[in-house]
């Protein structure tokens, strides 16, 4: 069936729609404001329902982060440890001996052949004080507004090097208790990192370092050409190696000191 | 034709005349014999041959006052072990932190923790055993990850959690690395690694994303030809706004799995998205573009999938994927970049990648993109070098000079073999101190530069390989040891015994000419002084800082003593006067007319400092930067001594010292040291195939050189251990000139020498030096024996017998008187053989006319006699000495033989003998003349005869009285002696001179700074060094005092001020008596050069070295003699009083790296008596701790004492006098060693041993005087029980290995019983390659990692320091088993299912769809051999697979696929 338009019809209705619109408008508006009025003043509570699961995780990543890229930095300059003992001071740092021996003429042997697990035991050792002290924040933290905290205490941080990246989780069991009760067991994060690389080929250096008594670097950076290795030998028969990742810039120094020879035919070195 | 009568009669005569001669000869013969004590009374003692042996050897080796003795078998051990002798420990923890160190015992208390030392070998000798466990290596795994570490210490990997594996090789299967294949990247780490890696990127792992291929099992391999997931093009449909399906799709470039994911429509792997019929709205090539992570570049379609590499030709393959190696290539031939401008398939691995162009590198066609395949290569001097390479540089010059005098081959030394021959005369390796041997390496567009192991203790060696279809060639270079020390050990301890000697040092010989780090020097200085040794081509560093005491010994072994010989010859008989003749060793110094004029010559002087410069830092050279050392490093003494038996008195500087060292200076500052050669390296050979072949195995030659010296007793090889020195074998070079010095002792005592071919034989190879000494002795000798013919008389027997009896008579007479004369006076070596015989002979002539006349009958004139002489007996060997007759010798040989018969005259002559054996000579001469001849009648002529007789007479002894008085036939020694000591830095060198380090483009390191100045020292840490002039502010002298702790404990100090100390000895006598010394010290309050003399007048260049040391020390220790002492006053001509004490002063002056000298003479004073009221302090010389090879019947016992002596053993403890046995001791002024020797009948022998001193006043009036031993020195000597055997080997003959792995781990083991076995050590490897591991009592063991698939042959050698060997081989055989088993049999067996597979296996099954499942990781079935059994659900399906016993299993297939009891 084919409609006639009426032009009348047609005016009012566009009329009609104009205001409607209009007070959408108004009452959008009016929302807002009390929203915002609403906001301002129940802040904490609101804050509490939306940002509850996140925030925390947030907090502590925040503040246990820099103590992690430091501890991570210092181990990397120390060959994984934070109080090396066996070491060759080396540019004004301690260098640790990963494989060692004091004797002339005999390969090393090596002094720590789980040096990933070990660098985290340190990293965790390093950290643990400042997961500590961030828990204790953060409990103060929530309850300035309000709430009952319980746990948050004795946290316990346990890292992770992994391809690319270092895990880090906070165990520390804490309960939040205001309208609702929230219960947390651990913080996670993780910070992008090329060090499980970098031991990864810390540790095939001490492997030719305690099998031959020394190691071809050439063929690791043509092999891998983020890798740059930087090997320089000392008087006494040590050699330092500094491993690192071109695009992120991070290295791995550690030592070594394998069939090593004395100058000349063995006396006075 | 028979005989008259007459001729019977005279026959009869002479024979009797010579059987009466011999008589006289032999008992004068034996008369010498027993009067040097070379019999005792049971005469188990008495052979000849034995005694001269080991009379050679005393005076060979133990010669203490020459320098060559310096090195001795001890100071070779410390030298080489680099650890001391008493005993080893492991330290599981020291006290820096450091676990599970090798240490000696002495410091291992100290550095470790408290309990924490455990002793794992008596000695250096020892290997190691009862090692703690936690120090046991293995490989360690880290279980989470999956990493493994070998040769990791058991307990630190199990305190940090880890698996320890028995392996330290890492040859686990566990440990075994594969190609790690995620998505598209490839990593080469273990399989536990690979599936921790895929889990972290959240990857389920095995699948086709993410898997593990064990297959690639090289790195490179993994990385270029691993299979990555295909991709191919995925379509999705596209809906327009009006929600229309379009007919084009979109398209996305994935997996197929991605594709699934995201609900797309897989097309066929490696079709592109362009492609034509897949009606995409991706359109093809539409820019070009790297990929994080892939060297290429590729094209990108419009929806910027990935297509193919830039460049590739795609005809007859459009829209499809082109794989790399199908791509175009960017380098062709020697240039790696040729299509650079139009191929994008760069490529890491061979020099280019991609990246953003850049000016001079872009593509040619522009694409939208703007990347290129940048040029990874380096230049350096225009040279292009490629991306990887890797190439050698050098320092300085290196190597041998002249070049190819390294290169004598094996064929070349063995036809030369009789002469010693196989290295160059002048012949020498470069090294200047300081240099050292770098490598470079480019990297992507950058060249980088590594040191080899500092001082040369590594040397850069390269190898360089033509590349493909060009004519360049591409470096590979790496570092590695040097490896010197075995060069040093090719040098045989011994010259070796006749043949058998030769062929032992001509063996070492060969095998250093074919070491690539090695080379044979010919020092070939006379005939009587020459010798190969065995030096390292590429001469290593000392540490040039503080007192490198190794360096010491070590430029020691270049030490060497020249004797000459010169004998004063009369000229014309006399009449002419006399001179100086040189008769041996002559070219050792220059052509003089006086011996005490004489001067080292320039080829001994050129000749021994090549030899020293060539050991390392030793000697005078110029440093790398040209600029020549101190002084100390080489200097030239002389010492004359009038009788040639005597020893040297006093070395002193040679007259001409500044020009001669002034010429050696020039030379070493010679250019072509310094600068590098261009093109010239040290090819990097094969290792491998030169160890091989000095094994013995596989070269004939050397095999059969091989069995013959494992007769004689010792292998050849060495390394460190020195376990070859043992018994009489001793070190070889300190022999050449004791050989020497022994030659001419034992040419003056040719007359007891020269006894028997016997005696004669053992010289062959050792007299040499002396020869014309030999000769001249012998002529003693003859004269001698013409006194003992001429005693001879004959009875008269009838008218014509009487004047012939009167006339052999008067000759007989004559002969003697002259014979007499000259032996007595000594003129006969100065008169030469012509002058003697003539001599001779005109007394004979003269004695006989006076015979004649006086007789008054009718005379038998001898006109016949032989022009040389009337009567002759030289019934006399005559010894010759190495493969030289002496030439006194070869003369008195040829004139035995020479006799010239006149017509009609009656001769009989016996015939002279040679026999020439190992190349010396023995002539056993004599020739006797009889009388004969026509017999003139009457009597008429007798007066006439008597007065020309008598004037002959007195012609002849009035000529003899001449030359005594002239001094014919005075001898004189003069030595020439070149010490070889430490190279010394320059002195006192400025500022810049230290700062000049590294400014050639070399980084500068603790070596090359100090080798620029004694006073340079490295500031700084690496690699922010300088080298300063650390003592730039030093204008002071060393400070002096003296360091009591450094005094001998007898002695004290008994006043010492600045200005220097008095010692006394403690007790009753306060003085250093005869044959004592005293060991004294001094401290510098600064590194310094300490010197000290006896004259204070001296010049610091002209002292002497406290304790010999030329380094910098801050203590000084120093042994000074009483015979120094006395033999200085000699000097003077102020000989010390007997039984008077004389107050003497030793003046010191140090001089510190700056060149600062001690103004004030320090001095030290003591007292000196020449007196002797000790006995003799004796020691048994004994290496083998008294213990004797298993079957030992015989052997020598040496003790050493403190002074000349006679010393006597017995079976019991009883005086002096009543032992029955004696020692022989070598002639000495001082140290005098004895030797005897034993019959072993016992296991168990103990001997005592008793000394009296003075042996020179035995029997005279001072025979109360003499001091004997009132207490015996015991020795025990202890024979091994049983003999050294190999009772079995693993792996057993003929065992076959089956491993899965590639390369396999073999525990060698040898099981050894017998022997002495404190003291076995077995090493595999024929020539004792490599030294095996004790493991418990009599198990001996090595793990060798590298066994690959095939056959291998062990030769397992053992032996102990006794000397006791065994030698065992073993063959077995290395299959690899990389297949999976097969199955053989699948059967339901009442509800149970049974697999059987064709090998050992573990089985297991997932009833899940799918192939991909490792078998440890599924439901394993019973059974881990052949038979292996479930229970069995007829509605399941059973996937099964099986993993054999090397741990091969199918990777994405089953073995098996079970079905409701169907396959």
């Amino acid at each position: 069936m084919h409609r006639r338009n009426n032009y009348k019809q047609i005016l009012t209705q566009k009329s009609m729609r104009k205001r409607g619109q209009t007070a959408v408008f108004i009452i959008v508006a009016v929302v807002i404001v009390v929203l915002g009025i609403l906001i301002y003043l129940l802040y904490p509570k609101i804050s509490t329902v939306f940002g509850m699961d996140a925030e925390p995780n947030s907090f502590m990543k925040t503040c246990v982060e820099p103590t992690v890229k430091e501890g991570v930095e210092l181990l990397s300059k120390q060959g994984g440890y934070l109080n090396p003992e066996g070491y060759v001071l080396h540019n004004g740092n301690m260098v640790k001996y990963l494989c060692y021996i004091s004797s002339y003429y005999v390969p090393c042997y090596v002094q720590q052949p789980m040096i990933r697990a070990h660098f985290e035991q340190e990293l965790e050792q390093m950290i643990q004080n400042k997961a500590d002290e961030c828990a204790g924040d953060l409990k103060e933290y929530y309850e300035d507004r309000g709430y009952d905290v319980s746990g948050g205490t004795n946290a316990e941080a346990s890292v992770s090097v992994v391809p690319n990246r270092i895990n880090i989780v906070v165990n520390i069991p804490m309960t939040l208790t205001k309208d609702t009760t929230q219960r947390f067991e651990d913080f996670k994060f993780s910070i992008p990192s090329k060090l499980y690389s970098l031991l990864m080929t810390a540790l095939s250096i001490i492997d030719f370092e305690s099998t031959y008594g020394d190691s071809e670097t050439t063929l690791y950076m043509q092999y891998y050409p983020d890798l740059k290795i930087r090997k320089t030998k000392l008087i006494d028969g040590s050699t330092v190696y500094t491993v690192g990742d071109v695009n992120s810039e991070e290295s791995f120094t550690f030592a070594s000191r394998s069939l090593a020879w004395p100058p000349g035919y063995g006396f006075g070195g | 034709m028979k005989k008259n009568k007459f001729e019977k009669k005279f026959e009869a005569v002479f024979q009797i005349v010579l059987l009466l001669g011999m008589i006289f000869s032999f008992s004068y013969f034996a008369g010498i014999v027993f009067d040097d004590g070379m019999l005792n009374k049971d005469g188990k003692e008495g052979r000849g041959f034995l005694f001269n042996l080991y009379r050679k050897i005393i005076e060979f080796v133990f010669d203490e006052k020459s320098l060559v003795s310096a090195f001795e078998i001890e100071d070779l051990l410390n030298i080489f072990s680099g650890t001391p002798e008493d005993g080893i420990s492991m330290c599981t923890e020291t006290m820096t932190g450091s676990i599970c160190q090798i240490m000696p015992n002495s410091v291992c208390e100290e550095d470790c923790l408290p309990g924490e030392c455990v002793e794992i070998a008596t000695s250096v000798s020892r290997k190691l055993m009862n090692v703690p466990e936690e120090c046991e290596l293995g490989t360690c795994q880290d279980p989470e990850e999956g990493i493994c570490l070998p040769n990791s210490p058991k307990g630190v990997c199990r305190d940090d959690g880890g698996t320890w594996f028995n392996d330290p090789n890492g040859n686990v299967e566990e440990c075994l690395k594969g190609c790690c294949v995620l998505g598209q990247e490839v990593q080469f780490i273990t399989e536990l690694q690979c599936q921790r890696i895929a889990e972290a990127y959240g990857m389920e792992f095995p699948n086709e994303n993410a898997h593990f291929d064990s297959e690639l099992n090289a790195e490179l391999g993994c990385l270029m030809f691993a299979e990555r997931p295909g991709k191919g093009a995925c379509l999705f449909d596209v809906v327009n706004e009006l929600e229309e399906m379009q007919e084009e799709k979109d398209c996305k470039f994935i997996t197929e799995k991605e594709c699934q994911e995201q609900g797309g429509q897989f097309q066929q792997a490696g079709q592109l998205c362009s492609h034509l019929d897949l009606n995409s709205v991706c359109e093809e090539k539409d820019h070009t573009g790297c990929i994080e992570g892939f060297d290429e570049i590729y094209w990108f379609d419009s929806c910027g999938n990935v297509e193919n590499i830039y460049g590739t030709d795609e005809a007859g393959k459009w829209g499809w994927l082109i794989p790399k190696q199908e791509s175009c290539e960017v380098g062709i031939g020697s240039n790696l970049m040729q299509n650079q401008r139009n191929c994008g398939n760069c490529n890491r691995l061979f020099g280019s990648v991609c990246g953003n162009e850049t000016n001079g590198q872009e593509l040619d066609d522009e694409p939208d993109g703007g990347v290129v395949c940048l040029d990874l290569g380096c230049y350096e001097n225009g040279v292009r070098r490629e991306h990887g390479e890797t190439w050698c540089v050098y320092q300085t010059n290196f190597g041998v000079f002249p070049e190819g005098a390294s290169d004598s081959g094996l064929l070349k030394y063995a036809s030369e073999s009789t002469s010693f021959l196989g290295g160059m005369v002048n012949s020498r390796s470069i090294a200047p101190p300081g240099s050292q041997f770098f490598r470079k390496s480019c990297n992507e567009g950058e060249i980088e530069i590594e040191g080899c192991l500092g001082a040369r203790g590594g040397i850069c060696v390269e190898t360089r390989e033509p590349m493909e279809s060009a004519d360049k060639e591409i470096s590979v270079a790496s570092c590695r040891l040097n490896r010197w020390q075995e060069c040093v050990n090719y040098n045989p301890p011994d010259r070796g015994e006749g043949l058998l000697g030769k062929l032992k040092v001509e063996t070492m010989m060969m095998k250093c000419n074919k070491d690539p780090d090695c080379f044979v020097k010919n020092v070939d200085i006379d005939k009587d002084f020459s010798f190969p040794v065995c030096l390292p081509k590429y001469p290593p560093g000392f540490n040039l800082g503080e007192g490198d005491s190794g360096g010491e010994a070590v430029c020691g072994y270049a030490s060497q003593v020249c004797p000459v010989v010169f004998v004063k010859e009369a000229v014309a008989m006399g009449f002419g006067g006399a001179k100086w003749v040189c008769k041996a060793n002559c070219d050792c110094v220059t052509d003089v007319e006086e011996p005490d004029d004489a001067q080292p010559s320039s080829k001994f002087i050129n000749e021994m400092s090549a030899f020293c410069t060539s050991l390392g830092d030793c000697g005078l050279k110029s440093n790398y930067k040209g600029e020549p050392g101190g002084s100390g490093g080489f200097s030239l003494k002389k010492c004359v001594t009038e009788d040639i038996e005597g020893e040297c008195k006093k070395r002193m500087p040679t007259g001409s010292m500044s020009s001669l060292l002034g010429n050696q200076l020039s030379q070493s500052s010679d250019s072509s040291d310094i600068e590098p050669v261009p093109g010239k390296y040290i090819d990097a050979g094969d290792l491998e195939e030169f160890a091989e072949a000095i094994g013995g195995s596989t070269s004939e030659d050397s095999s059969i050189l091989s069995d013959l010296l494992d007769n004689g007793g010792s292998g050849g090889g060495g390394g460190p251990d020195m376990g070859l020195y043992q018994g009489d074998d001793l070190p070889w070079i300190g022999g050449v000139a004791g050989a020497t010095t022994l030659g001419m002792h034992g040419a003056a005592q040719a007359g007891w020498l020269s006894t028997s071919t016997t005696t004669s034989a053992i010289f062959t190879s050792e007299a040499a030096a002396s020869a014309a000494t030999q000769g001249a002795t012998a002529y003693n000798l003859v004269h001698e024996g013409g006194m003992v013919s001429g005693s001879i008389t004959t009875n008269a027997m009838g008218p014509a017998m009487q004047a012939f009896s009167g006339g052999l008579v008067g000759a007989s007479l004559a002969v003697a008187a002259v014979a007499i004369l000259i032996s007595v006076s000594g003129i006969g070596p100065g008169l030469g053989s012509a002058g003697t015989y003539t001599y001779l002979g005109a007394g004979a002539v003269g004695g006989g006319m006076a015979g004649v006349g006086l007789g008054g009958l009718p005379t038998t004139f001898a006109a016949g006699t032989a022009i040389e002489g009337g009567t002759v007996l030289a019934a006399d060997s005559v010894v010759a000495a190495g493969s030289n007759l002496g030439q006194g010798a070869y003369q008195l040989v040829s004139t035995g033989m020479q006799f010239t018969v006149p017509e009609g005259s009656a001769i009989i002559a016996v015939e002279t003998t040679a026999v020439a054996e190992g190349g010396g000579a023995i002539g056993a001469g004599g020739g006797a003349a009889g009388p004969g001849g026509a017999a003139t009648p009457g009597m008429a002529g007798a007066p006439v005869l008597l007065v020309v007789g008598i004037v002959i007479l007195v012609i002849v002894f009035t000529m003899l009285i001449l030359n005594i008085v002239m001094g014919v036939g005075d001898m004189k020694k003069v030595e020439v002696i070149a010490e070889c000591k430490p190279w010394q830095p320059p002195i006192g060198s400025s500022s810049e001179v230290c700062n000049s380090c590294g400014d050639d483009d070399f980084p500068c390191n603790d070596y090359a700074c100090s080798s620029l100045g004694s006073n340079c020292g490295l500031i700084g840490e690496y690699p922010n060094v300088v080298c300063e002039d650390v003592s730039h502010d030093d204008v002071s002298a060393p400070g002096i005092s003296v360091s009591g702790e450094e005094l001998q404990e007898s002695f004290e100090i008994v006043s010492s001020s600045d200005s220097g100390f008095e010692i006394k000895k403690q007790g009753e006598r306060e003085c250093l008596e005869d044959f004592e010394s005293v060991t004294f010290g001094i401290e510098t309050d600064e590194y310094a050069w300490c010197k000290l003399g006896l004259n204070p007048e001296s010049e610091f260049e002209d002292m002497i070295y406290f304790g010999g040391d030329n380094s910098l020390h801050k203590t000084h220790t120093h042994t000074l003699g009483s015979l120094e002492i006395a033999n200085y006053f000699n000097e003077l001509g102020q000989p010390l009083e007997s039984e008077e004490e004389t107050d003497i002063s030793v003046f010191v002056k140090c001089q510190d790296a700056k060149g600062n000298t001690n103004p004030e003479i320090y001095t030290i004073d003591l007292c000196v008596i020449r007196a002797d009221w000790t006995a003799p302090l004796l020691t048994h010389i004994d290496l083998t701790g008294g213990y004797l090879p298993y079957g030992t019947e015989e052997t020598d016992i040496i003790v050493r004492s403190n002074e000349p002596v006679d010393l006597r053993w017995s079976f019991s403890d009883v005086d002096f006098d009543e032992m029955e046995n004696r020692f022989f001791c070598s002639m000495s002024e001082s140290i005098t060693n004895c030797i005897t020797n034993l019959v072993i009948d016992s296991d168990d022998v103990w001997i005592y041993v008793r000394g009296r001193d003075h042996p020179e006043w035995s029997g005279s009036s001072k025979e109360n005087e003499r001091n004997e031993n009132q207490e015996s020195l015991m020795i025990n000597l202890r024979r091994t029980k049983n003999p050294l055997s190999i009772d079995s080997v693993v792996p057993q003959d003929g065992e076959v290995i089956v491993t899965g792995l590639p390369v396999v781990t073999v525990n060698i083991e040898a099981r050894v019983s017998g022997g002495h076995d404190e003291s076995i050590s077995c090493y595999i490897g024929e020539g004792r390659v490599d030294s095996m591991d004790l493991l418990s009592e009599g198990v001996y063991t090595k793990a060798y990692d590298r066994f690959r698939e095939g056959t291998h042959t062990l030769v397992i050698e053992c032996e102990d320091a006794v000397g006791n060997r065994a030698t065992s081989e073993t063959l077995f055989s290395i299959i690899k088993d990389n297949s999976p088993t097969n199955i053989a049999r699948v059967y339901d067996d009442s509800g149970t299912l049974v697999v059987i597979t064709k090998e050992d296996a573990t089985c297991g099954f997932k009833n899940s769809r799918g192939c991909i499942f490792n078998v440890l990781e599924s439901e394993l079935m019973e059974g881990e051999e052949k038979i292996h059994r479930t229970s069995f659900n007829r509605e399941e399906t059973y996937y099964i697979k099986c993993r054999d016993a090397q741990g091969n299993e199918r990777t994405s297939k089953c073995d098996i696929i079970v079905t409701g009891g169907m396959l």
